[in-house]
């Protein structure tokens, strides 16, 4: 009884905490701080950016040959794919040879399969990267300007339109022409040709398979074809990208990279403190607007859609590449009218320049912030208690049954026995009924006795139960990235069956599980549990108890706390979706076991009482089954099958297959979450739940038949 | 300033003729700026030879145009010393040669030093060799004299007169040695007063002394410090060494404003013992300090240019000296070389008309012009002329890796020559980056090397805190080939106050160094390398030790920047190591509160706090234990 009151106690304490965290998100935006330049080498704005109409009609100049001669080449039909790309890269080459700036052809294989086509015609990839020796520099410290072209994109750009391409170049030419005062770092630029990559790659394969090759030790021998300059340690990479699916209106500021990691504050700042300058703050937007959630106030909206960003770990554009190498970078978005195209190559050039002012690398500001405007941020101090309040319950719950299953175990307390019994011998004076008052004052005071029932061995077969799922988990997670290949092609099998196939495969495993594996551990364990249960129907616990509990929550809660620091916003979403799943399946198992305490206390009584408590426990059973009935249905609509295929068919609008490969591969590339979430938390935490429920269905089943 | 010396090693016997000889010759030189002294020295079987005492100055300067629009100016000042060296008395008396040098030469036991400050990188191919390689910041080479006291005090006297002298931080050579090392073959003594000189390049090189008749080798000790900015402080000190100072002669356009305003700028200081007269097989050498300045300027964007392809560029505006040029009065000869590189259609034009030409150079002899009639020169060329060919080997190095934890140092060297050449590759890393050697890999063309290819293979782990790891290899490099190194490193987690000011900008890492034997028989006439002079012995001016078979050719690799792990200096930092300590406390004495048991001493019962924090943590416990 006081047991059970003092799990509504905690438990209406967990809620409220979970609900306030979640709450308090609400508050983020309004109580944001006006973010401030830490580094003062960036000195932003501090000097005249030159670049003016002339620079900004080679943009149109340069875009507009180069349009019209990816046009030309993709009107030739004799021309195939790389062809066509080699043309466009080597007239690129050619034309910033001439500015004077020396360049060279990145040649990459691409290893990148198609699901529909599997012919690799060993297909190479092209970059274009030149770099911009500084004058005065040592060549041991450079920035990177990148962007990107389709080769294969036969359409022409309208009057006046610009890509990428123009503004990058016409910006190297500027930087080549008019920098060579200032430039102390060696700018080197990297555009990639996009041309063989699928629609569903949001970034550039060129760009990685550059900046794996510029780190990497292996040498080429073919020395004079493919001569590979390096530029000392990059410090920071600006990527542009130029396309019509921005807003006209505005210039974006896209920091999100892979898995969620973000560039210094300061890089932002940066960008943001030139914007002023130039007057133009008010168009610098962080994300893409969505006009559907309109109703959503700005900032907070912004926010929103800034931890969405990084909970998925797909970077937002190309910069994210760059991430994982420790240098810091941002993505610089405009459409491709050329209202802005002026405004954003000298907030470019400024950046360049503040960046080149740096005596160290970036290393100031925050790296770990929420933006709710681009003037504004959240610290890490502030958002990981929003964090810690959703995850709470959880917390409490385990800490609690952790405390309890101590009792166990002799346990060395810093309590001193004696004062207990010299308090119970003191009250002897006491009369009986005023000492059983203080011992319920006590009682009610303290909120009861805590004590386990579990035993070592218990805890011995919880914990061995959860490690088995954790294996599983494990297995899942390892095998399709070991076995890669076989895995594309099982999926692809799989996908041509249909989404019925993935409930096959999952019920083959849970059957398997639950049928075959766990009845021969729990024999192990207890091998005359049923011999009992037949003999004296009141033994009658819940397998592993209170412990199994703790060690199925311990995973999770290890996860979301340490990865809350890779990738906040990742944790916050997936605490949000499965701490009220395990805290409820908690009370679930919690039930039962209150049902066997009733069971146990009654054991010394009558036979009459006995009875009685017999079909109480069986009206109460059939209550049960109804209700486990309907929790083993939710629970397993919520088991990872489903959760993959809500999040294909609604969020990501694929086949489930397709997703599992996107989020493998997203793995793969970006390190994000989704992948090892799914498999080694999620997939365990799942089996352990419905473990819990179904371990005492059968149990109170057997009572029945009795 | 002129002084008259006499030296006497036997007193007696020859004094007269000697003081007759001396006074002649002195009345001789007078006018002239030359001095010139006779005196005998004996040799062990009591014979006298005479040789003189002089003291010259010579200036030269080459202009080389490059490609892109890019000039190089080299500048050597080189003052001879012709003198009784075994005498200590005779770095008592000055002329020329500057007092600073010549005191350190003796009180060290210089017998050969070079030092070069250098700010950018000079691109090997693009421009070719330079006349003397350099390093990224300050390179110290020095071949010393065992003396008594010791040859580390000896590096350490070195160092710190050096630091002093040229306002640079070449004492860390000596205090924190993370760069200085002794190379055992890339480096050879560049004079020729020392034995074993032409003899195989892995012997030790040795001096004889005359008075002991004894042979005793020579230590080398060699420091880089890639970080130091060399700047108008450094240069101020170079240029007080020179006799004409930047007042007149070629010195006139070491303008400060204009000499750091460049691509490349490369300062050195080179002292070393030659042999003059090559009779009396080196018993009295020769000191020479060079002094040598190059320059690498941007010249396509300079006020002159009126031709769009043409690059016309006058020394006068280069440097913005606007008297023209004239000789140094102390000079004994003074020269303008412009290289006229006729294989290639350079386009070059030079006014006036040089004073002689031939194949190589137009030379202008400052001699011939003086302060009234001073020498404005002019050359023009075409500027996107190219060069006849690969420059032959070429090196570069990169770091590989990511992360704070560990990385590796790839280094490549391309020979485009069709010839096989002898190479040797060193490089000194410091201990801070723990080197795994068993990672180091070599491979030429995709061939992976083991150890018995190598002509040469010495590695040395480094000491912590101390010395660095160096690598030396020397192999033979097949011609049209790439040659790759690479080796794995540990980042090493400093000392916080091991770390540089601006911690986060990174350790610099010194250069590597590739020496080629370049076998004069393979340079095709026309090729690129023969337009190269690569040697400081280019000018007729300066004597040229006996001619090697092979002229080792220096190829430096980029300077390197690596972050270590490093420490939040910040503010953060300070507040999480405070609030830390703060919580120690509490903590500490919370639980010593709560914990410690206090006995009653006369009845042994335990005592129950009835502190209210005790209470509370009581009550929670209890709550917890359900007690």
């Amino acid at each position: 009884m006081k047991d059970s009151r003092r799990i509504v106690l905690l438990s209406f304490l967990g809620l409220s905490l979970y609900l306030s965290g979640i709450i308090s998100f609400y508050y983020y935006p309004e109580n944001a701080h006006q973010t401030y330049l830490s580094e003062n080498a960036l000195m932003p704005g501090s000097a005249r950016v030159t670049f003016d109409y002339q620079d900004f009609n080679k943009i149109q100049e340069f875009s507009h040959t180069f349009s019209k001669l990816i046009w030309r080449l993709n009107h030739n039909s004799t021309l195939d794919k790389s062809k066509r790309s080699i043309i466009a890269s080597e007239w690129i080459q050619k034309s910033l040879n001439e500015i004077g700036i020396e360049s060279f052809i990145h040649k990459y294989p691409i290893t990148y399969r198609n699901n529909n086509s599997s012919n690799s015609n060993n297909n190479n990839g092209n970059n274009i990267y030149s770099v911009l020796r500084a004058p005065h520099s040592d060549g041991t410290e450079s920035i990177i300007l990148s962007g990107s072209f389709n080769s294969s994109n036969s359409k022409l750009l309208e009057d006046e339109e610009i890509s990428s391409v123009g503004l990058l170049m016409s910006i190297m030419r500027h930087l080549y022409q008019k920098g060579r005062n200032w430039l102390a770092k060696d700018i080197v630029l990297l555009i990639s040709d996009t041309c063989s990559q699928s629609d569903t790659d949001s970034s550039s394969h060129g760009i990685r398979a550059w900046i794996d090759d510029y780190h990497d030790s292996t040498l080429l021998s073919s020395f004079q074809r493919n001569y590979f300059p390096r530029a000392g340690q990059i410090q920071a990479a600006i990527n542009i990208d130029v396309d019509k699916k921005y807003s006209p209106e505005k210039i974006f500021i896209l920091p999100e990279g892979s898995n969620g990691q973000l560039p210094n504050l300061d890089l932002i700042n940066t960008i943001g403190r030139l914007a002023k300058r130039e007057s133009v703050s008010d168009k610098i937007s962080l994300s893409l607007d969505d006009p559907s959630l309109h109703f959503i106030p700005n900032n907070l909206r912004t926010l929103a859609k800034f931890m969405l960003n990084q909970a998925s770990g797909v970077p937002t554009g190309d910069h994210g590449m760059f991430n994982s190498y420790h240098i810091d970078s941002v993505t610089v978005a405009i459409s491709n009218t050329p209202k802005s195209a002026l405004i954003v190559s000298r907030l470019l050039v400024g950046t360049v320049r503040s960046l080149n002012n740096l005596l160290e690398r970036l290393h100031q500001s925050f790296y770990y912030y929420l933006l709710p405007s681009p003037f504004h941020y959240v610290s890490i101090g502030e958002y990981m208690i929003s964090l810690g309040l959703i995850i709470s319950p959880l917390v409490i719950r385990v800490l609690y049954l952790l405390f309890t299953l101590s009792s166990t175990f002799k346990s060395p307390t810093i309590f001193n026995k004696k004062s207990s019994s010299s308090l119970s011998t003191s009250s002897t004076s006491i009369p009986q009924e005023k000492k059983r008052g203080i011992q319920k004052l006590i009682v009610l005071l303290t909120g009861g006795e805590m004590k386990s029932d579990d035993s070592p061995r218990d805890i011995l077969y919880s914990f061995s139960i959860v490690c088995l799922f954790q294996l599983i988990g494990i297995l899942a997670f390892s095998l399709p990235l070991t076995f890669s290949q076989s895995t594309q092609y099982l999926l692809n099998y799989l996908s041509n069956i249909g989404t019925l196939s993935l409930f096959i495969l999952f019920t083959l495993l849970y059957l398997g599980i639950f049928l075959i594996i766990l009845p021969i551990i729990d024999r192990l364990f207890y091998p005359n549990a049923l011999k009992a249960t037949s003999e004296q129907s009141l033994v009658l616990k819940y397998k592993g108890g209170s412990s199994f509990f703790v060690f199925s929550n311990l995973p999770i809660l290890i996860f979301l706390s340490t990865m809350s620091l890779l990738n906040f916003s990742f944790c916050t979403f997936a605490s949000i979706f499965s701490i009220p799943l395990c805290t409820f399946s908690f009370y679930q198992t919690n039930i039962i076991s209150t049902i066997d305490h009733n069971g146990n206390s009654t054991s010394s009584s009558t036979l009459q009482q006995q009875q009685q408590q017999q079909k109480s426990s069986i009206s109460n059973s059939n209550l049960n089954r109804v209700k486990r009935l309907i929790l083993n249905v939710i629970y397993i609509l919520l088991s990872p099958p489903g959760v993959i295929v809500y999040m294909s068919h609604f969020v990501f609008k694929q086949d489930c297959f397709a997703f599992i490969s996107t989020i493998i591969q997203q793995y793969h590339h970006y390190s994000n979450l989704m992948y090892p979430f799914l498999t080694l938390i999620y997939l365990p935490l799942s089996l352990s739940i419905l473990k819990s429920i179904n371990n005492s269905t059968t149990f109170s089943l057997k009572q029945k038949n009795q | 300033m002129m002084i008259t010396t006499t030296r006497e090693t036997r007193k007696g016997k020859s004094k007269l003729a000697i003081s007759i000889a001396t006074l002649i010759t002195c009345l001789l030189l007078l006018s002239s700026f030359t001095q010139t002294t006779s005196a005998t020295i004996s040799t062990e079987d009591d014979d006298y030879i005479t040789f003189t005492e002089t003291q010259s100055f010579n200036e030269e300067m080459i202009i080389k145009p490059l490609p892109k629009g890019k000039s190089m100016m080299h500048f050597q000042f080189s003052t001879e010393w012709n003198s009784n060296f075994f005498d200590q008395s005779t770095f008592q008396h000055y002329d020329l040669f500057p007092r600073s040098i010549g005191d350190l030469i003796n009180r060290v036991g210089i017998e050969e030093m070079t030092l070069v400050f250098t700010k950018g990188r000079w691109s090997y191919s693009e421009w070719g060799y330079p006349i003397r390689a350099s390093p990224v910041g300050v390179e110290l080479t020095a071949w010393l004299r065992p003396l008594e006291k010791g040859i580390d005090s000896q590096w350490r006297e070195l160092t710190h007169s050096l630091s002093g002298l040229f306002c640079a931080s070449m004492q860390f050579l000596y205090q924190v040695p993370h760069h200085t090392s002794s190379p055992s073959r890339s480096f050879r003594p560049e004079g020729t007063s020392n034995i074993y000189h032409t003899m195989e390049r892995d012997t030790v090189p040795a001096i004889e002394l005359r008075n002991q008749s004894s042979v005793i080798p020579l230590e080398l000790r060699y420091g880089i410090l890639p970080r130091e900015s060399v700047c108008t402080e450094n240069l101020t000190p170079w240029v007080k060494l020179l006799p004409c100072r930047e007042q007149s002669g070629i010195g006139q356009l070491l303008n400060p404003l204009k000499l750091y305003d460049v691509h490349y700028h490369s300062m050195s200081i080179t002292v070393r013992k030659i042999c003059k007269s090559s009779n009396n097989d080196c018993l009295i050498p020769t000191l020479e300090i060079i002094q040598s300045l190059t320059v690498v300027n941007d010249v396509s964007n300079s006020i002159d240019n009126i031709d769009k392809n043409k690059v016309k560029v006058a020394l006068e505006n280069l440097f913005e000296k606007s008297t023209g040029l004239y000789s140094c009065p102390l000079a004994t000869s003074s020269k303008i070389y412009v290289q006229n590189q006729e294989n290639l259609n350079t386009q070059l034009t030079v006014t006036p008309t040089p004073t002689t030409k031939n194949t190589r150079f137009s030379i202008y002899d400052l001699k011939q012009y003086s302060i009234q009639n001073p020498l404005f020169l002019t050359l023009s060329w075409l500027k996107n002329f190219a060069r006849s060919g690969p420059t032959p080997i070429v090196a570069h190095s990169h770091l590989t890796g990511y992360g704070q934890e560990r990385g590796g140092i790839a280094t490549q060297i391309v020979n485009q020559d069709q010839h096989p050449m002898n190479i040797t590759y060193y490089h000194a890393i410091p201990w801070y980056l723990r080197l795994y050697f068993h990672t180091l890999r070599f491979s030429i063309q995709d061939k992976e090397y083991s150890d018995k290819d190598f002509i040469f293979k010495y590695i040395s782990p480094a000491e912590t805190r101390s010395s660095p790891s160096t690598i030396e290899l020397s192999f033979e490099i097949p011609g049209n080939s790439v040659a790759s190194i690479s080796i794995d490193f540990d980042k090493v987690f400093l000392h916080y106050t091991e770390h540089p000011p601006d911690a986060n900008r990174g350790f610099d890492l010194g250069s590597g160094v590739i020496t080629a034997y370049i076998d004069p028989n393979n340079i095709v006439p026309g090729s690129s390398l023969s337009q190269d002079t690569f040697d400081i012995e280019w000018s007729e001016n300066t004597y040229p030790h006996q001619k090697h078979q092979v002229t080792p050719v220096r190829i430096y690799t980029e300077g390197l920047l690596i972050t270590l792990p490093t420490p939040d200096f910040s503010m953060l930092y300070n507040v999480i190591t405070l609030t830390g300590t703060v919580f120690a406390l509490f903590f500490g004495s919370m639980i010593n509160i709560l914990i410690r048991r206090f006995k009653n001493t006369f009845t042994g019962d335990d005592f129950v706090s009835d502190r209210p924090i005790a209470k509370i943590y009581r009550r929670i416990m209890k709550f917890i234990d359900g007690k």
